[in-house]
């Protein structure tokens, strides 16, 4: 289960009532002699203070920091332990002077503040009470965080399985499979040679769809042999209807990337583009790096159009995939713009 | 044996050379042309007449179901698909012959005896006049998922709803997309006979007739409908039924 922000938010504010509570119940089993209205309102009082000064202290600072190695938070977080600490101290020290004004304390209560409560006191007490709760504030929030993140990285798992079965049952998709079998057979009467480059093919894309798809990433050259492999068994059904065109950017070739994504987008524009024009059309695939990125556009001749029966399957894996790798800094478009279908696909190099 | 006369329509020219390699093994077929889409295959196949028709089902712009039913008349049919969950569905579920790429010889063979009996059966009918449809002809209906190829001579009746005919056979009874007037110019005449405004009866599906008031007739169908014949027709009707 995904732990919500609002359940986040009831935890940590459960958990601050119970523990600044727990704290200060002390002072009920303090051995003075102070008066029951003092005991009871220093708990309150000190829990409250206690409380405020921390949830300040979150609010600000502690929700945007993410990892706590790093020096930059380090010292965020240790000046925010000083003016925490500060911050606290002031609050107590004035609601004291609140009590003291409205109720007027007892000689014991006096006494108290002036022999046992002295700065060293004091300053040891609240650092230590604020470091603690920072030890607990940062234990949870990591343990949080790690469980979050299983649960993202099982999310990947579970879809990438899915995009393996997808690539078995429908992409390598039986259809296509049967089809290039089927127009292979025909090769054999007029051209053996070419037959058994499309055999080879054929099983080097069967093996991709089973081996590599199991990884998270893979050179992008390898992702583009199985593209043209596909557009080579497209080409024995669709002959002069189907053009190829490819503009890789050299520099691009090694980048690894997240596999059979190309080779989707270039199965949806053969099978709902190409495959639905009598006079065919063109597939481009260009690939480049810019701004420690990586464009990838694949465009097709033809209309954007979805298929009434299309479960749009693909579309759904290709932008899961993307955000669970990269979050909001991948991007992937779908448009259609001077009769040709475009789809772009931001990745990010870091 | 005439020979069968056999059309292909099939996108993929590898597909095509193939099938005809298939059939090479059957001297009794005859291919009298090929397209390589609907469009194409529409105008060949009346141009032609077949009797026999190997369709594919995913073509350019238009699928093989589209064929169909752009044609007036079709001819036997078998498909030929590569597999494909949807279509095979719907050819069980319409109980339409298919044949899966690639195809088996044995099941070509099988398929094209199947065939033959089917043409064997129609062969003493009357040879069908320019204009209208035989008994043995077929038509295809697709009424939304399901689709049905009809023999003329199975259609009990036929009836007017809005712009368009509910078409009565055996236990179904679908929406043909065209009007009445539209499909009783093709009807074969010595089967059909138009019974009011409405109904258009196979007189083989009579089961009883009786006098109704004002000089018409009432009749009941094989399936136990009841029809009424108008006055003007029921003269006619008595009158080519010599009663």
């Amino acid at each position: 289960m995904q732990i919500t922000s609002r359940n986040r938010n009831r935890l940590f504010w459960l958990l601050q009532i119970a523990g600044w509570g727990m704290v200060n119940s002390t002072i009920f089993i303090v051995p003075y002699d102070f008066s029951t209205t003092y005991i009871i309102y220093s708990f309150f009082g000190a829990s409250i203070a206690g409380i405020l000064a921390t949830s300040l202290y979150r609010t600000v600072l502690l929700k945007k920091i993410d990892s706590i190695w790093e020096k930059k938070n380090i010292i965020k977080a240790i000046g925010g332990f000083f003016m925490t600490a500060v911050l606290y101290y002031l609050l107590a020290y004035c609601s004291e002077i609140f009590y003291d004004s409205i109720w007027g304390k007892t000689p014991a209560e006096i006494k108290f503040d002036e022999e046992e409560v002295t700065w060293a006191v004091s300053i040891f007490s609240i650092a230590f009470t604020i470091l603690a709760w920072m030890a607990i504030y940062f234990t949870i929030k990591f343990l949080l965080k790690s469980n979050q993140n299983r649960l993202e990285s099982l999310e990947l798992n579970a879809t990438l399985r899915e995009a393996q079965l997808y690539t078995l049952k429908g992409q390598v998709n039986p259809h296509f499979m049967f089809n290039s079998l089927n127009n292979i057979r025909g090769l054999m009467l007029e051209d053996v040679d070419k037959s058994r480059e499309m055999i080879t093919k054929l099983s080097e894309m069967l093996q991709y769809a089973l081996v590599k798809n199991t990884v998270d990433a893979i050179p992008l050259k390898e992702e583009l042999e199985m593209v043209e492999n596909y557009i080579a068994l497209s080409k024995i059904q669709m002959e002069d209807r189907l053009h190829y065109v490819e503009e890789i950017a050299p520099d691009t070739l090694q980048t690894p990337i997240p596999p059979m994504i190309i080779q989707l987008l270039v199965e949806n524009a053969a099978k709902h583009g190409i495959a639905n024009l009598k006079d065919g059309g063109t597939i481009s695939v260009k690939i480049k790096k810019e701004d420690q990125n990586l464009f990838i556009t694949v465009t097709n001749t033809g209309k954007l159009q979805i298929a009434k029966d299309s479960t749009q399957l693909g579309l759904k894996n290709i932008r899961q995939r993307l955000r669970l790798l990269y979050g909001e800094k991948a991007t992937f478009s779908l448009e259609e713009k001077e009769g040709a279908v475009i789809a772009n696909i931001k990745i990010p190099l870091s | 044996m005439k020979r069968i006369k056999t059309v292909i329509v099939e996108d993929s020219r590898l597909a095509r050379n193939e099938l005809k390699e298939l059939i090479k093994n059957h001297p009794e077929i005859e291919m009298v042309g090929e397209a390589e889409n609907v469009d194409d295959g529409v105008v060949l196949i009346e141009e032609v007449k077949p009797d026999l028709l190997l369709l594919d089902i995913n073509m350019p712009e238009k699928d093989g179901f589209e064929l169909l039913e752009m044609l007036d008349v079709v001819p036997i049919t078998v498909f030929t698909t590569a597999y494909d969950e949807y279509a095979i569905k719907s050819f069980e579920y319409n109980a339409l012959d298919y044949l899966l790429k690639p195809i088996n010889e044995k099941r070509f063979a099988l398929a094209v005896e199947k065939v033959k009996d089917n043409l064997g059966k129609s062969n003493n009918e009357a040879v069908p006049s320019k204009e209208r449809l035989t008994g043995s002809s077929q038509i295809f209906i697709k009424d939304g998922e399901k689709c049905w190829l009809v023999k003329i001579c199975e259609i009990s009746h036929l009836e007017i709803v809005g712009n368009y005919t509910r078409v009565f056979f055996q236990d179904e009874r679908p929406m043909l997309y065209k009007s009445l007037n539209q499909i009783e110019e093709k009807l074969p005449e010595n089967y059909f006979f138009r019974a009011n405004r409405q109904q258009i009866i196979n007189t083989n599906f009579i089961q009883d007739l009786v006098p109704w008031f004002n000089g018409k007739l009432k009749l009941t169908m094989h399936n136990g409908e009841e029809v009424e014949v108008s006055r003007r027709q029921s003269y006619l009707f008595k009158d080519r039924m010599s009663l």
